[in-house]
C-alpha cells in the first residue's frame, strides 16, 4: 500500500508541477526596456513612496495615538487604531512585494548568465522564501496584535524603513540611469554648429 | 472491436503529426521529438502486423519492443530540455548531467534485465521494469519543470504541447502500473484496459498544438544590465541581508 502511495504521489507531483508551469506567466525578456523600467519603479516606489523614515514615522507616531486617546470619544479611537492597522498593513505588504519584485528581477536576469553557481541559487531561492514568510507572519503579528500592540514595533518599523531605502538604493544602484553629460555649446546664437 | 478501432486511430494520429512536420518543416526544429514520433510508429506498424499475421507471437514481440519505446521516451526529454533551456546554459547545465547520468542508468538497467531475464512475455517482470523506468522519467522531467517554474522560463505553443502531452503520459503511466502491481483485483483489471488508451491522450494534445510551428522569440540582450554573475548575485545577497537583519528582530519583540 505504502508503495502505491508512493507512486501515486509521483505522478500526482509531475501533474501538478505540469500545471504549475503552464499556469505561471514567464519573466519579461531581460534588458528589455519594459524589464528596466519595472525595476526602475520598483526602486523609485522603495525611494520614495514607500521607505522614507519620515513617512513611516509619521503615521506610527505615538503623540498621535495618546492624542486621540485622552481628547477623542471612544468610537473615533476604534477609528484611528483601524486606520493606523490599515496603513501598517499595506506598508507591510508594500515592502513583500518589492521583495517579490526583487526576486522576479534576480531569477529574471541570472537565468542568462553561464557561469551561474547551483547552490548559490538555492541559497537565494531559500533567503527570498525565508523572508517572504516572515513578512507574512508580521503581518500576522499585526493583525492580531494591533497596530501599537507591541510598543517597539513602530520605532523598529521606522529604522527598518529608513535601512531598508539605503540598502536598496545601494544594491540597486546598477538600476540607475547614468548621468547624463550636457554637450557643451559652444556655438553663436544663430550659428548651427555645436 | 474498440480496441483495434483506437490502435488504428492512434496509428493514424502518428503518422498525421509526422506529416504535419514534414509540412511544416518543423521535424528538423524538434528532432529528438520527431525521431521519437518515428520510431514509435514504426513500432506500432510492427506490432499490428505481428498481431494480424501470428497473434501467438504478439507477446513475444511485444515487451522488447516497450522497453525500446520506453528507453526512446528519453528523446522527448531531451526535446524539453534543449529547446526550455537551451537559451540559458547556466540553468541547463545544472539538470543536464542529471538528465543524462538518468539515461544511462536506463540504458544499464535495461541491458542488465536482458540479459538477466529469459521469460519477456512475464507480464510482472515486463511491467515492474516498465514502472521504474517511467518513475525515473516522472522524476527527471519533474526536475526540468520545477526549473522552468523557478525561472519563468517561456514556452512557445509547440513545446507546451510536447511537454503537457508527454508529461501527462508519463503520469497517468506511473500510477496506472503501480495501480496493477498494488491495488486490489478489479482495479487491476480496469487498469489493466485503459492502458491501451493512455497513449491516445498525448498524440490528440501534440496533433493540436504541433499543427503548425511557431518559433521562439528571440533571446534578449542582457549587455545593458552587466555580465558579471558574481557581482548580481552579491548585490543580490546584499539587500537580502539588510532585509533579513531588520526583520527577526521586530517578530521576536
Amino acid at each position: 500500500m505504502t508503495s502505491l502511495i508512493i507512486f501515486c504521489a509521483i505522478g500526482a507531483g509531475l501533474f501538478l508541477l505540469l500545471l504549475l508551469a503552464m499556469v505561471r506567466r514567464p519573466s519579461r525578456p531581460e534588458g528589455s526596456a519594459d524589464a528596466l523600467l519595472g525595476a526602475r519603479h520598483a526602486l523609485r516606489t522603495l525611494q520614495v513612496s514607500l521607505l522614507p523614515a519620515e513617512v513611516v514615522e509619521r503615521f506610527l507616531a505615538r503623540d498621535d495615538l495618546d492624542y486621540v486617546l485622552a481628547a477623542a470619544p471612544l468610537s473615533i479611537q476604534q477609528l484611528f487604531l483601524q486606520e493606523r492597522k490599515r496603513i501598517l498593513l499595506a506598508w507591510i505588504t508594500q515592502v513583500r512585494q518589492q521583495i517579490t519584485s526583487l526576486q522576479d528581477f534576480h531569477f529574471g536576469h541570472s537565468r542568462h548568465f553561464v557561469q551561474m553557481s547551483l547552490t548559490t541559487e538555492i541559497g537565494l531561492a531559500w533567503e527570498f522564501a525565508v523572508l517572504r514568510m516572515e513578512c507574512r507572519a508580521l503581518y500576522l503579528l499585526v493583525v492580531l496584535r494591533g497596530p501599537y500592540g507591541a510598543p517597539l514595533i513602530a520605532g523598529k518599523m521606522a529604522g527598518t524603513a529608513a535601512r531598508l531605502c539605503s540598502i536598496s538604493e545601494e544594491s540597486l544602484a546598477f538600476l540607475a540611469p547614468a548621468e547624463g553629460r550636457a554637450i557643451p555649446d559652444d556655438s553663436a546664437r544663430g550659428d548651427a554648429h555645436v | 472491436m474498440l480496441s483495434l478501432i483506437l490502435w488504428w486511430a492512434g496509428i493514424s494520429l502518428e503518422a498525421v503529426i509526422l506529416l504535419r512536420s514534414v509540412i511544416v518543416r518543423s521535424f528538423l526544429r524538434y528532432p529528438y521529438f520527431y525521431t521519437y514520433m518515428t520510431c514509435i510508429l514504426t513500432i506500432d506498424l510492427t506490432r499490428y502486423f505481428v498481431y494480424w499475421h501470428s497473434p501467438s507471437a504478439y507477446r513475444g514481440w511485444y515487451w522488447p519492443t516497450e522497453f525500446v519505446s520506453v528507453s526512446i521516451g528519453y528523446g522527448v526529454i531531451l526535446e524539453i530540455l534543449r529547446q526550455a533551456l537551451g537559451r540559458y546554459q547556466g540553468v541547463a547545465r545544472f539538470i543536464s548531467g542529471i538528465v543524462w547520468a538518468s539515461l544511462l542508468v536506463v540504458l544499464a538497467y535495461v541491458a542488465y534485465k536482458s540479459a538477466t531475464v529469459t521469460n519477456w512475455s512475464a507480464a510482472n517482470t515486463g511491467a515492474e521494469l516498465k514502472r521504474d523506468l517511467r518513475t525515473l522519467q516522472a522524476i527527471v522531467l519533474s526536475a526540468i519543470l520545477i526549473l522552468i517554474s523557478h525561472y519563468r522560463i517561456e514556452l512557445t505553443r509547440n513545446l507546451k504541447g510536447i511537454i503537457v502531452g508527454y508529461g501527462i503520459f508519463i503520469a497517468m503511466n506511473v500510477v496506472n502500473l503501480a495501480v496493477q502491481a498494488y491495488a486490489a483485483a478489479p482495479l487491476v483489471d480496469a487498469s489493466r484496459h485503459l492502458e491501451s488508451y493512455l497513449f491516445f491522450f498525448p498524440l490528440m494534445i501534440w496533433t493540436l498544438t504541433l499543427w503548425s510551428y511557431q518559433p521562439a522569440a528571440a533571446p534578449p540582450g542582457v549587455e545593458e544590465l552587466g555580465s558579471d554573475y558574481e557581482s548580481f548575485s552579491r548585490r543580490t545577497k546584499g539587500t537580502l541581508r539588510g532585509f533579513r537583519e531588520s526583520y527577526p528582530r521586530k517578530l521576536k519583540e
